[in-house]
């Protein structure tokens, strides 16, 4: 499924389009912006195009394009998979493909829109997510959100010549209620 | 791809064999068989012989039935998945789907033949699993094997009118090779 428009103060999350393949391309082309991500290799026009086709059709996951909320430019993209219809989770998972939008708490709100989706829309009673150990502004965006570690896995991803620890959030309904209530 | 045939002392693990699938179908129409694991429904015949076939040709997997050494019953069946081979770690399942031979210590020695394959066989670094909270008997077995928490994941399944937390674990090549010198040098 495409996720529907989502306006936050910075961010828009908006239904991907195929139009936005090459510009996925030109992300995972680049090392910097892969470094932390589990796909660290660009792929063909063609087979980026069938992955956003396939995510449209899939009923497991939403997946959204981030664009600026100024003037709509791609940035990156953010997606809820492996949603599980039974035991009502799903994984949280986003890129920001473009460099010179880091460091400006894009992943904190799209992380903010796409939580609150999960469990105001999907009715899930969890939500959680993975992060590299050394990928602190992934980490924080995630615990700004009140995501809390539920696991680590020792030595589990080996990135630019050295092993790292694999960090898991969650959060579940509950606490998500919990905070919606402190800052309404 | 399909295991190769590792005896243990008491159980043996082979490769699947399509006349398996009848007898699959009845343990996981079985609710009680099913309670702790992903799959919990019947697949048909067909179906189950078409996810056999894929099996042997997925380079990430690595499956086996488990037969009785003596006899050779089926009891079950088990898997190394997604296994990763540039990160060079796995994530390992089981069934035991014969109701008859549950709590006879069977699955630790399929986890302890399974483990020494990982790394001895496929290099592998770590092999990690999850199991549904509730489940002692799995969780027993694996810590027995080597296994250690890394995690917990509340309210991860539902199952049987209750939500349950499940229990991660991994075991690292490190650790294993350490407790098996240990256990071979101990007088």
């Amino acid at each position: 499924m495409f996720g529907p428009v989502m306006a936050g103060a910075h961010v828009r999350l908006e239904p991907p389009r195929l139009e936005h393949a090459p510009a996925y391309i030109r992300w995972f082309a680049d090392r910097a912006v892969t470094r932390y991500l589990r796909v660290r290799h660009p792929t063909s026009l063609k087979k980026q195009e069938e992955w956003i086709e396939q995510m449209a059709a899939s009923p497991d996951d939403v997946l959204w394009a981030m664009v600026r909320a100024t003037d709509g430019g791609l940035i990156g993209n953010v997606g809820l998979h492996r949603i599980a219809q039974r035991h009502r989770n799903a994984e949280l998972g986003y890129v920001i493909g473009e460099r010179e939008q880091w460091g400006k708490g894009c992943a904190t709100e799209a992380v903010k829109l796409a939580t609150a989706y999960a469990f105001l829309e999907l009715d899930l009673e969890k939500v959680w997510a993975t992060v590299i150990v050394p990928n602190e502004a992934s980490r924080r965006a995630l615990e700004r959100n009140g995501y809390r570690q539920c696991a680590l896995f020792r030595r589990d991803r080996y990135v630019e010549g050295r092993w790292h620890d694999l960090w898991v959030g969650e959060i579940l309904r509950e606490e998500w209620d919990a905070l919606q209530e402190k800052t309404p | 791809m399909f295991g190769p045939v590792i005896e243990g002392e008491r159980i043996r693990l082979e490769p699947p064999r399509p006349e398996h699938s009848a007898v699959y179908l009845g343990w996981l129409a079985d609710m009680e068989v099913t309670r702790y694991l992903r799959e919990r429904h019947p697949p048909t015949l067909r179906q189950d012989q078409v996810s056999l076939e894929k099996a042997a040709e997925d380079q990430h997997r690595v499956v086996w039935a488990i037969a009785l050494k003596d006899g050779g019953k089926l009891i079950g069946g088990t898997l190394l998945e997604k296994i990763d081979w540039r990160a060079r770690d796995a994530e390992s399942g089981i069934m035991i789907g014969d109701k008859s031979e549950w709590g006879r210590g069977y699955a630790s020695e399929v986890m302890r033949l399974r483990t020494e394959y990982a790394f001895q066989e496929l290099g592998l670094r770590k092999v990690w699993t999850g199991v549904s909270l509730p489940n002692r008997g799995s969780r027993r077995a694996l810590e027995k094997t080597g296994y250690r928490q890394c995690g917990l994941m509340r309210r991860q399944v539902f199952s049987h009118g209750q939500w349950h937390d499940v229990w991660l674990a991994e075991i690292h090549r490190e650790d294993w090779e350490r407790a098996r010198e240990a256990a071979c040098s101990a007088p």
